[in-house]
């Protein structure tokens, strides 16, 4: 028996946000239906579901994927560049009391979601450097 | 013009993933029926062998694939409920005959006239 994590998000339409999510994963979707979409990843381990339909702004702050290499969040960004997708860099920057390398790009739904490598602990909080319309950051002393 | 820069970046774009151009190579050796490498096809690549191939899962083959395909690389055919893939030579023609005209052919011409 495989332990997952399972997600399942709200979207306002399904096609754009499958769109997003295929090239934000660089796979396909293992089954698509009529209002759904069921990505399941292996690498990080996840059941990731999309449903078109009701309220898509919740207490979400924000969603990451966290990788091994800095090699592997470079190449999460171009596979989004190339699809034409705005990505905002964070290179060797401190977070959530650690040195990351980490990529960030925005959903159709405005979900925030950042590629990330942690290279080392950190003995500051640190605090993301991009400004977010919403004026949450990254790591926020208040909710972070 | 033989492609328009949209047409000139998709397909660089398409190209630009060391994945890609590895089952490019795949397909392209698929397709030569001299030394078929594929195990269950009879006319170029099911995503079976390219996932065998490169190890990789289906959903990741078929993801970029589907990139490729997008792009014009590749030629889709589908037999039953398995999907075949070939290079579409003539995209990569117009891709090279368009860099080589505007940038090789243009550069030499224009040296000729400095001269």
């Amino acid at each position: 028996m495989i332990l997952k994590p399972h997600v399942a998000i709200n979207v306002r339409n399904l096609e754009q946000s499958i769109e997003f999510y295929r090239h934000l994963f660089g796979e396909e979707p293992v089954k698509v239906r009529p209002g759904y979409a069921k990505f399941d990843l292996d690498e990080p381990a996840l059941n990731f579901t999309l449903n078109e339909g009701g309220e898509v702004n919740g207490g979400i702050n924000h969603l990451g994927i966290q990788v091994g290499s800095t090699e592997e969040v470079l190449a999460a960004k171009e596979r989004l560049k190339s699809a034409g997708l705005a990505t905002f860099d964070e290179m060797d920057t401190t977070c959530c009391y650690a040195r990351q390398d980490k990529i960030w790009v925005t959903s159709p739904d405005g979900h925030r979601w950042e590629v990330f490598v942690v290279k080392a602990d950190a003995d500051q909080y640190g605090k993301s450097s991009v400004n977010f319309e919403s004026g949450s950051a990254c790591c926020t002393t208040n909710n972070g | 013009m033989v492609c328009t820069n949209e047409q000139l970046s998709l397909i660089a774009k398409a190209l630009s993933d060391p994945i890609r151009l590895q089952i490019m190579d795949l397909v392209a050796k698929g397709s030569l029926n001299e030394t078929p490498i594929q195990k269950c096809c009879t006319k170029g690549m099911c995503v079976c062998d390219i996932q065998e191939a490169l190890d990789m899962k289906q959903s990741k083959v078929s993801y970029h694939l589907k990139e490729l395909k997008n792009a014009g690389l590749l030629y889709e055919r589908k037999e039953g409920k398995w999907h075949y893939y070939a290079v579409n030579q003539d995209t990569l023609e117009r891709f090279c005959r368009e860099l080589n005209d505007r940038f090789f052919l243009n550069l030499l011409h224009t040296e000729a006239k400095v001269e």
